[in-house]
Parts: C-alpha cells; sequence; structure tokens
C-alpha cells in the first residue's frame, strides 16, 4: 500500500513557505505593521502643527470662557499629555473605536461608513473609466505610431496629466452642466430626494437592490460628470503606460514570430502583446487609484459630493484630530490592499512569479 | 487591425452618447419646494450647540425664540412666543408672557417649563453659544410666565434673546431623546443626534433631514399655531455649494437663492434673478499688537505713535474699491445699522504725511513687522483676507514700515490671534447678538477681542468708563450717545483700526420673494414667499 502524504500544519513554513496562503500571511502581517507606523507618523504629523483643535472648533466667545474650553478638552482627551493621547487613540483603535470627531460630534467610524461608500462609488466608476479607455486608447496609440490617430491620443492623455484637477471640475461643470445642460448639476441625487435605504452606500447598486430603477438612473446622472472628470488623470497615465509597454512588447521576436505563424492582429494582440504589457499597466493602475483619492478632495468640492474627500477637508480645516485620523487610516488600508491586489493580480498573471514564490 | 480598431472607436463613440443621454436635463427645484445655497458653516441643528451662520439661518425657521426681528431688521424685537413682556427701569428683570396660543410642531402646547428647560439647557451644555447667557437666570412664574433676571443692568437682553441659540424647544420630546438641563447638562445631555434626525420647536418648518456636508432639508410646518403661510415653501432644501457652482446654479435657476456671492460675482448674473443688497454685519479690522513684550516688533506697535502711522497711512479708499459694490469705510467697529454707529464723515481720512511723522516718532525703524491673518484663501462676504493684507502691507511699506505677510490656514491662524501671538493683524468680527453692547463689551481694554491685542484692563480707563457707562444705560438715546462717544474716543486711543464694512449680497431667482440679509442668521426663510 502506498503512503498516503500526511499535510501537518507548520508555523514556521506559514511565514517563510513560498506558496500563496504564507504570502498573504506574510503580506497582512507587513500591512499590520504599516497601518501601526502610519498612525504614529499621522499622529505625530497632527501634533506639529501649531495650530490649537480647541480654538478652531470653539467660537470666540465660547473660547474665551475657561470653563467651556476645559469641559470641551475634556470631553475629547486633550487634556491628557500627547504620549497618552496615542496610546489611549491605540488602544480603542484595536476594539474598533476610531474616536469621537470633534467637527461632527459623532463616532468617526460612523462618520466614514458615511462617507466612504459615496468616494468609492466615484472611484471604482473612475477606474472602470480609466482602466478601459486607457487600455483601449493606449494600444490604439502604440498600434498607429505617429500617425494621427496617434498623435491625437498622445495630446489627449497629456491634457489628462497636465491639467489640474480643480480646473478640470470647473471647466467640465461649466460646459456640461451651465452651456450644455447635459450633467444635472451637484450633489449625489436632485436637492432634497429620499437617498435609496442604505445596503451598500452606493446610491446606484442600493436603489437597483430596492427595484427603484429611476432613483438608480438619476444616481447615475450625478455620478457620471465627477466621475469622469477624476477618471481624466488616471486615464491619461494609464494611456501614456499602455501605449510604452506595447510599443516595447511590439518590438519582441516572439511578436514578429506570432505574426509570421498567420495569426490574426486581434489575437497577437490581445495574447502576445497586451498579457504582457498588463504587468507594468496594473502597477500604474494602483497608483493612478491613489491618484483618484488625492483627487477626490477637489472634485468632490466642486460637484459638493459628500465623500471621504470633503470629510477630510473638514477634519483637517477644523483640526479634527479623529476625524484625520480615520481618514488617514481608510486610505492607508485602501493603498495596502490595492498593493496586495497588485501582487496577487501579478502572481496570477505572471507564472515566473508564482514559481518564484 | 484596422477593423477592429475602428469597431473599438464606434464603441466608444457608442459609450460616450450613452453616457450623455443619462445625463439627462439638469435638475430644478421640484414643486413648491425651494433651494437655498450656500457654503456651510454649521454643526448641528442643536440651537444649545449651534452658534455659525448656517446654523443660526436653520434654526431660526425650526425654533421660535421669546421675541424676534422682522424681515432684515435688528433693531426692533416684535413678538414671537412671548405675545408681551415687560422689564424694569434699570433693565435687571424681562418678565414674557407666553402667547396662549402658541404650540410645537407635534400639537403641544409650549409652557413656562420649556422656556426654562431651553434656556438653561443652553447654559449648561456649555457649547459655543453658552456664553450668551452669563449672568441671565431664568424661572417660570406660573405655566405661562418666565422671567429672566441679571446681576447687572442689561439693556441688550432683549436683542440676546431673539439669537437662534436662544430658541425654544419640547421639553418633552428633547428629554425623551437624552436631553438635561441639569447643572451636568455638559455631559448629561445626549440629545444632539436625536436633533439631527428631528427637529423639537414650534416655528414654520420642521426638519426632515440633516447632513452636515450636504444639505439640509426643511418640510413646512402644517400645524403652525400662527397659521400657515400659503405662499410659504412646502420645502426649503438648504444646500452646501462652493461659490462659483452657487452662481451656475441661481443663473441656471437650479437653486433660488445663493448666498454668498462676492459683490464682483454679483455682478453680470443676468436679468432672471434679483440682486438683493445689504450690509453686511463683519466689519475687517487691522490692529497692532499693544502687548510690549511679545516681540522685538511689539514693543514698537505697542506704541501710540505707531499706531497713529498706520491709522493714517491705510488708503481706505482703495480698500473699499477692492471690497466693490455697495462697500463702505467702517467709520467705527460697529456696522452702519446698530445704535450709536459712526457716520461716513466720522471716518478716519487717510493722510500721509501725519502717518509718516509719526512712524518717526515711533522708533521702529527697520525692525521688521509681520501681519497675521486668515491665510489659505479665506474670505467672508467675498473679502479674502491675504488681498486685503497685501493692501494694508502696500499702505504700510510706503509709511515706511517693513512689513511681512504672515497668513496662515484658519486652524493656525485663528488660535495666535485668540492667544495675544501676533505682532499685527487682520480679521473680522460678526455681532455674537445684535446691539452695539456686543462690540463694547468685546474691545474694551481687558474684554475678549481687547486682551486679543494685548490691551489689557487698565490701558484705557476712560474708555472702561464709556464702555460700563454704555452697558447700564436703558435710555436708547443716551446709550447710543455713548456708543458713538466710545467708537470715537477708539478711533484715538486704542490700537484697534476698523478698516470696511462689506456688503451682503443675495442673488435670488424672481420668483422667490421676501428675502432680505439679516446679520444673524443672514436669511429670513419662514418669511420668503413664492411669487
Amino acid at each position: 500500500m502506498e503512503p498516503v502524504p500526511v499535510r501537518t500544519f507548520s508555523l514556521r513554513k506559514m511565514f517563510t513557505g513560498t506558496g500563496f496562503f504564507p504570502f498573504i500571511v506574510r503580506r497582512l502581517l507587513t500591512a499590520v505593521l504599516l497601518i501601526l507606523g502610519i498612525t504614529f507618523i499621522a499622529f505625530s504629523v497632527t501634533q506639529l502643527v501649531p495650530g490649537d483643535p480647541v480654538a478652531a472648533n470653539l467660537g470666540q466667545s465660547a473660547y474665551s470662557d475657561p470653563e467651556i474650553v476645559a469641559a470641551f478638552e475634556k470631553e475629547f482627551g486633550l487634556d491628557q499629555p500627547v504620549p497618552i493621547q496615542y496610546i489611549t487613540y491605540l488602544g480603542k483603535l484595536v476594539q474598533g473605536d476610531l474616536g469621537v470627531s470633534l467637527s461632527s460630534k459623532r463616532p468617526v467610524a460612523e462618520d466614514l461608513r458615511e462617507y466612504f461608500p459615496a468616494t468609492l462609488e466615484i472611484a471604482m466608476f473612475a477606474v472602470f473609466v480609466a482602466l478601459v479607455l486607457g487600455i483601449l486608447l493606449g494600444t490604439i496609440s502604440a498600434m498607429t505610431r505617429d500617425r494621427l490617430p496617434d498623435q491625437i491620443i498622445r495630446v489627449f492623455s497629456l491634457t489628462g496629466v497636465s491639467m489640474p484637477v480643480f480646473w478640470t471640475a470647473i471647466t467640465a461643470f461649466y460646459i456640461f452642466f451651465f452651456v450644455l445642460g447635459w450633467a444635472p448639476g451637484t450633489g449625489r441625487l436632485e436637492p432634497g430626494a429620499e437617498p435609496p435605504p442604505t445596503v451598500t452606500g452606493l446610491f446606484t447598486i442600493d436603489a437597483l437592490l430596492n427595484g427603484d430603477l429611476s432613483t438608480s438612473k438619476e444616481a447615475l446622472s450625478y455620478l457620471l460628470l465627477p466621475a469622469l472628470v477624476l477618471a481624466v488623470y488616471a486615464l491619461g497615465v494609464i494611456t501614456r503606460f499602455t501605449r510604452a509597454s506595447v510599443l516595447e512588447i511590439l518590438g519582441n521576436d516572439y511578436v514578429r514570430t506570432a505574426r509570421s505563424k498567420g495569426l490574426s492582429e486581434f489575437t497577437v494582440i490581445r495574447r502576445h502583446v497586451l498579457r504582457p504589457a498588463l504587468l507594468s499597466i496594473i502597477t500604474i493602475a494602483g497608483v493612478a487609484f491613489a491618484s483618484l483619492l488625492a483627487g477626490s478632495v477637489l472634485v468632490e468640492n466642486v460637484f459638493s459630493w459628500p465623500g471621504l474627500g470633503q470629510y477630510a477637508y473638514r477634519s483637517a480645516v477644523g483640526l479634527d484630530l479623529p476625524g484625520i485620523m480615520g481618514v488617514s487610516m481608510v486610505v492607508a488600508t485602501v493603498f495596502i490592499l490595492m498593493n496586495l491586489l497588485v501582487d496577487v493580480l501579478y502572481r496570477v498573471i505572471d507564472p515566473q512569479m508564482r514559481d518564484a514564490g | 487591425m484596422k477593423h477592429k480598431l475602428r469597431a473599438a472607436a464606434v464603441a466608444a463613440a457608442s459609450s460616450a452618447l450613452i453616457v450623455s443621454g443619462l445625463a439627462g436635463t439638469p435638475a430644478t427645484a421640484a414643486g413648491n419646494s425651494l433651494v437655498v445655497e450656500s457654503v456651510f458653516q454649521l454643526t448641528s441643528t442643536d440651537p444649545a450647540r449651534s452658534f455659525e451662520q448656517t446654523g443660526n439661518m436653520i434654526n431660526h425657521a425650526l425654533y421660535e425664540t421669546l421675541v424676534t426681528y422682522e424681515g432684515g431688521d435688528a433693531s426692533k424685537p416684535v413678538p414671537a412666543i412671548a405675545s408681551r413682556w415687560t422689564y424694569n427701569s434699570n433693565a435687571t428683570s424681562f418678565t414674557f408672557t407666553i402667547d396662549p396660543k402658541a404650540k410645537f410642531s407635534d400639537g403641544t402646547k409650549v409652557t413656562s417649563k420649556d422656556v426654562v428647560f431651553s434656556l438653561n439647557r443652553l447654559k449648561n451644555i456649555k457649547g459655543n453659544p453658552s456664553s450668551l447667557m452669563d449672568g441671565i437666570t431664568v424661572r417660570a412664574i406660573g405655566s405661562n410666565k418666565v422671567r429672566l433676571t441679571t446681576d447687572k443692568p442689561t439693556p441688550q437682553l432683549l436683542a440676546i434673546v431673539t439669537s437662534p441659540a436662544l430658541g425654544i424647544m419640547n421639553s418633552k420630546v428633547v428629554k425623551a431623546c437624552g436631553g438635561s438641563d441639569a447643572a451636568n447638562a455638559n455631559v448629561a445631555d445626549k440629545a444632539l443626534d436625536c436633533l439631527k434626525k428631528k427637529s423639537a420647536g414650534s416655528g414654520r418648518y420642521v426638519l426632515k433631514s440633516f447632513n452636515l456636508t450636504t444639505e439640509v432639508v426643511l418640510d413646512k410646518n402644517k400645524k403652525y399655531w400662527g397659521g400657515v403661510n400659503k405662499d410659504g415653501y412646502d420645502k426649503i432644501v438648504v444646500r452646501n455649494v462652493p461659490v462659483n457652482v452657487q452662481r451656475l446654479n441661481v443663473i441656471k435657476g437650479t437653486s433660488g437663492i445663493a448666498a454668498d456671492l462676492s459683490p464682483d460675482q454679483a455682478e453680470g448674473v443676468g436679468s432672471k434673478v434679483n440682486v438683493i443688497e445689504g450690509k453686511a454685519s463683519n466689519v475687517f479690522f487691522f490692529y497692532l499688537s499693544a502687548n510690549p513684550n511679545f516681540s522685538a516688533a511689539t514693543k514698537f506697535t505697542s506704541n501710540p505713535k505707531c499706531v497713529e502711522a498706520a491709522r493714517y497711512g491705510i488708503n481706505y479708499n482703495k480698500i473699499v474699491r477692492y471690497a466693490g459694490l455697495g462697500a463702505i469705510q467702517a467709520p467705527g467697529i460697529i456696522p452702519s445699522f446698530f445704535s450709536g454707529a459712526l457716520k461716513q464723515k466720522d471716518a478716519i481720512k487717510t493722510d500721509s504725511a501725519r502717518a509718516k511723522k509719526a512712524f518717526d516718532a515711533c522708533g521702529i525703524g527697520d525692525t521688521p513687522v509681520s501681519i497675521g491673518y486668515w491665510g489659505d484663501g479665506g474670505a467672508v462676504n467675498g473679502l479674502n483676507f491675504g488681498s486685503l493684507a497685501a493692501l494694508v502691507e502696500e499702505d504700510l511699506r510706503q509709511v515706511g514700515f517693513k512689513i511681512e505677510l504672515d497668513g496662515a490656514p484658519i486652524a493656525v491662524s485663528l488660535p495666535l490671534y485668540r492667544d495675544n501671538k501676533e505682532e499685527t493683524g487682520l480679521w473680522l468680527w460678526g455681532p455674537d447678538w445684535p446691539d452695539s453692547t456686543n462690540y463694547t463689551e468685546s474691545f474694551s481694554p481687558g474684554t475678549k477681542v481687547g486682551k486679543r491685542m494685548g490691551w489689557l484692563l487698565g490701558a484705557d480707563d476712560y474708555i472702561t468708563g464709556l464702555q460700563e457707562k454704555a452697558a447700564v444705560t436703558v435710555n436708547p438715546q443716551k446709550r447710543a450717545k455713548l456708543f458713538t462717544q466710545w467708537q470715537k474716543e477708539m478711533n484715538k486711543r486704542s490700537p484697534l483700526i476698523p478698516l470696511v464694512q462689506p456688503a451682503a449680497i443675495l442673488v435670488a431667482n424672481k420668483s422667490v420673494e421676501g428675502v432680505r440679509d439679516h446679520p444673524i442668521w443672514k436669511i429670513n426663510l419662514p418669511e420668503i414667499t413664492k411669487k
């Protein structure tokens, strides 16, 4: 009888092994350390700013009243030494408590639950548009190198990466709302409209889940312009990178071999050009997503979009430390998850990396 | 390949068409509803915790006060929840009789218990507007009267009572929300969240929904005890919108009122809208620190000769021109519509020769001196602090000062100003309550702004004497004279230099009537009607 191989659990292997699971475990452990580091840096930076959260959050009269100032400091723990404040924050963070916002006076976690889905909705749409159009336009540009389509696409992509996002937002709003009347205006829905019952926080999806097609369509119509504006920069970057990658790969022998074997141009591009190009495109897509989060502050402001960007701005202006920390945590987590996703996709796409572990 | 590319291009173009088709036509204010757009200055709709302009505007529609003002007026209190009131000769005891018809939006009768609860809650929550109740004690006299008493004569009490922070709340509803008026209400009161979901007042509107960053929706109170205003809007949506977008929306007709346009932005808005021009209650001022010990520069800025050099060196006409349509030079710190305000003829006139002579006598020479101000693009009534500071800098350089601009974000610059850590500063003052005592009590030596300027109690006994006399004088004419005299003396002897009182601009769709600027609640929402 053949001996049956027995799989034994080895803690050491889990950290040092070359398989997929140890890889994920290692990355998640690193993520925890990264988040801890980010809390420390974010906390320290907010302490370095020569501002006073009490003055920023209390009115002129209240700030002059020592009793009111003392009550405010006690309520938000600002009367404690900074290291104690940090340790208290970490202690609460472990329990999932992000503290209470100085400006909204409610738990930061609740604030984030309200604002993050709005940003997620706009960012997801923007990433989708940027990726699909960026890869398409980048490929067309490379395939028509130095001809008219290439020139047009290059001008377009260069404009996308060069225009400041707030300017793009204001200009787009002026043209598509004010002049052409194509865009419905600012906000997520018509003024005073009842939002759909919350399931995901994404109005387009929640309305559909509620069987309310007209609200979903309305939400989509409000989403389009800010999302497209947000996508412009990422679209420019992805287009340029795709073009560069495709051009590099087009010069390889195996592409010439594929063509000489009589494969159709579409098959050559899909199988032998785009697939290897995807590695660098995925990397740049991660970077582009980061730029979306940064750009969302300005786009959300112009379009009165109640997302994380507006919340971050409000927290920063009001020196709302728990709010700033909460936003930092969310953004850091998104970045880490995006990086993890990119690494996982690398392993899926590139067999060499999969084998290397 | 060409075929595939063409197909892809067609697909992209089709997507774009679908996208543009989905966008459809612009949203308009649906049905009998009004959209009011403003840059939010809002923390909540709890009167005891809200003291910002947008909060005042909304709370004024949700919560009635004992007395109030009509239209844009801020001088003659009229009945609201109290149908009549009396006060003693030295203005230390005010008795209000509650209108027997007054009812909250749930139909409950307003009683003296509700008034006592609301005012004590405001006092004990120790929130932003709690200082309005400083020195005021409230007690019920039976079920339909309340008496507010003060330790010292307080003729401005009626003006204070009009503040939306003193809105009367349904005590039963607020207590059910976790509200408290106890001495420890600052920790015991838990009603904030609940009051963001529903209102508990007797105003013409009730709260439908609240979002701190996007919009607050008000529905008409269909049980309003004073009789429902048939011409009033069924729904008012107050939205948080950047100023440049406000302009486009009001011109396009997707909003009814734009609250924050500057005079420049209000020009050329076209014939579809009305521009309502008033005087802002904010006065921009410049000061030189009177604290000689803060820095090398303040050794000199505390010298009255340096103040004189700045006072006569500033080109006020240029600043007024920059402020644009409807702005006036501020002859004193009290705005033009309050009791005892100075006239334009009393305003300081630029006198370069006198300024240069005073500069030489001051001795500051080449010592650099900085101007602190709200520097990250901060603007109020369309006036940018950075631009104003640059104008002042230019004028003072011509006098001889080595001025450095030192603007910073509000969270950084405001504490420096409040803690008297500026060499000179450029700020504004908007009234906490609509009465000139708010200025005498805030700018005299040793008072709130007095201390910020390093001008401490004892620095000028004559001005302090005028301040104290004005505070206890009940007769309106005598009070007005004292305010006038106080300001004239301030213009001679204080480190304060009033600069400009800008215009308050409201741009409204022509179908919207009754829009007036108010110094405390900006727009009187319950008075607005549809044409």
